[in-house]
């Protein structure tokens, strides 16, 4: 069993490729990715409806170490504080196999 | 506006399912059409309109007409935009402003097919090259609304031009559009036969059905303007009236068909509400899709395609 961080980031679907982008400069080896959630925020509603993703939000799941969480921090801020969306970070225990 | 033109209109069933998609939203029906369908649905129009096209131009070549509407759709695409900022800018946030801006400036795929429908069911013909015309109008808006977005904003951080171009560029419809009319300029007739059963008998019955769901989606979407206020209502019905009418006075001035002109005012009233939410989330990302997708989608859409259609055909006459 090891300690984690675990990292969630729900973001607009179109936006997914640029956060996965920044996690692989933290030093990413894996995530997770919900491709549809839907909910209310204060930037409207995203029901995915429609014949664009406009209107569709992504979840990422990421474990990863407080070193990678530290390199990520900042540039997902202002990333996340221009496009919108969620950011929550938990600590955690892994099971490693 | 002759009466028997907008009744033609309103009996025509692709529009009359429109209304049906509307009308089931209102009693809250749980009528949905899967996602993946309306996708394919999507791709299909374009496809069989692009296709057929194609052969058209095939055929008949590109008339006089061709370069005078060249001239008209880069006009539209580009100066509608640029005016449109202008105006918005004094409501709307900048972001918000840009992304309406492209919206209007770009156009409607879904419009423009519904009105090839009107204009076979008038027996009125059109030169296969108005699907290029198309094509060439969908990507100019949406570089200029980012450039505009780009000029009038305060911070520094640059948005990538060259993710904007391909994005502009190599978005689904137009690749779809385009390289269909390709296909169906290259391919010879006894080739494209064997699908005429697919691009031509079908295609009304799946217009009719896509249009329930544009009905469906137009009507989910009325409710997030009820908070904008007026404008937005006044702007996406007098704008794309504005635009068609200038397009309906340039067409007769410049002695272009009745199909042609007809096509032209149509693609300027038009907005987009596929390809320009795309690129918008991708580059001003800032502007709410709350605004400009229900304004293209749930105002223009269905003033464009059941008050629009017969109008904009009384307004081509009447600037013979």
């Amino acid at each position: 069993m090891e300690n984690a961080k675990r990292v969630e980031i729900i973001a607009g679907a179109y936006d997914m490729r640029e956060i996965i982008r920044l996690l692989e400069k933290a030093g990413s080896d894996g995530y997770t990715l919900i491709p549809e959630v839907r909910g209310n925020g204060e930037r409207g509603s995203r029901d995915a409806d429609g014949l664009t993703e406009a209107f569709k939000n992504s979840m990422l799941i990421w474990v990863c170490t407080e070193k990678q969480w530290d390199d990520l921090r900042e540039p997902l801020r202002l990333f996340v504080q221009r496009v919108g969306g969620m950011v929550i970070v938990s600590d955690c225990t892994i099971l490693r196999h | 506006m002759s009466i028997a033109l907008l009744q033609q209109n309103l009996l025509n069933p692709p529009i009359l399912f429109f209304f049906l998609g509307l009308l089931a939203i209102a009693m809250r029906s749980d009528l949905e059409i899967p996602q993946p369908i309306s996708k394919f649905l999507s791709l299909y129009l374009l496809f069989a309109i692009g296709l057929k096209g194609g052969v058209e131009l095939g055929h008949g070549g590109v008339s006089t007409d061709f370069s005078k509407l060249l001239f008209l759709a880069i006009g539209f695409s580009c100066i509608v935009p640029i005016y449109a900022f202008f105006i918005l800018k004094r409501k709307f946030s900048l972001p918000d402003a840009a992304a309406i801006a492209a919206t209007f400036g770009s156009v409607s795929a879904v419009t423009f097919i519904t009105a090839t429908s009107y204009l076979n069911e008038q027996d009125i013909a059109y030169g296969g090259y108005m699907v290029a015309m198309l094509a060439i109008m969908e990507s100019p808006a949406i570089i200029l609304g980012v450039m505009l977005f780009q000029k009038y904003r305060k911070t520094e951080q640059p948005i990538s031009t060259s993710k904007i171009w391909h994005e502009a560029l190599t978005n689904g419809s137009v690749v779809l559009v385009l390289g269909s009319l390709l296909i169906g300029i290259a391919s010879p007739d006894a080739a494209v036969e064997g699908l005429l059963p697919f691009t031509n008998d079908i295609f009304k019955g799946f217009l009719a059905f896509f249009l329930l769901d544009m009905g469906l989606l137009a009507g989910r979407r009325f409710r997030a303007l009820s908070k904008a206020g007026w404008f937005p209502w006044a702007f996406g019905i007098v704008l794309p009236l504005f635009n068609a009418t200038l397009a309906a006075l340039l067409g007769g001035w410049l002695g272009l068909s009745i199909g042609n002109t007809y096509l032209m005012a149509v693609l300027a009233a038009s907005a987009s509400y596929i390809a320009v939410p795309a690129a918008m989330r991708m580059s001003i990302p800032e502007a709410n899709p709350g605004l400009y997708v229900p304004m293209a989608l749930a105002i223009t859409f269905p003033f464009n395609i059941v008050v629009g259609l017969p109008l904009y055909m009384q307004l081509v006459l009447w600037f013979r």
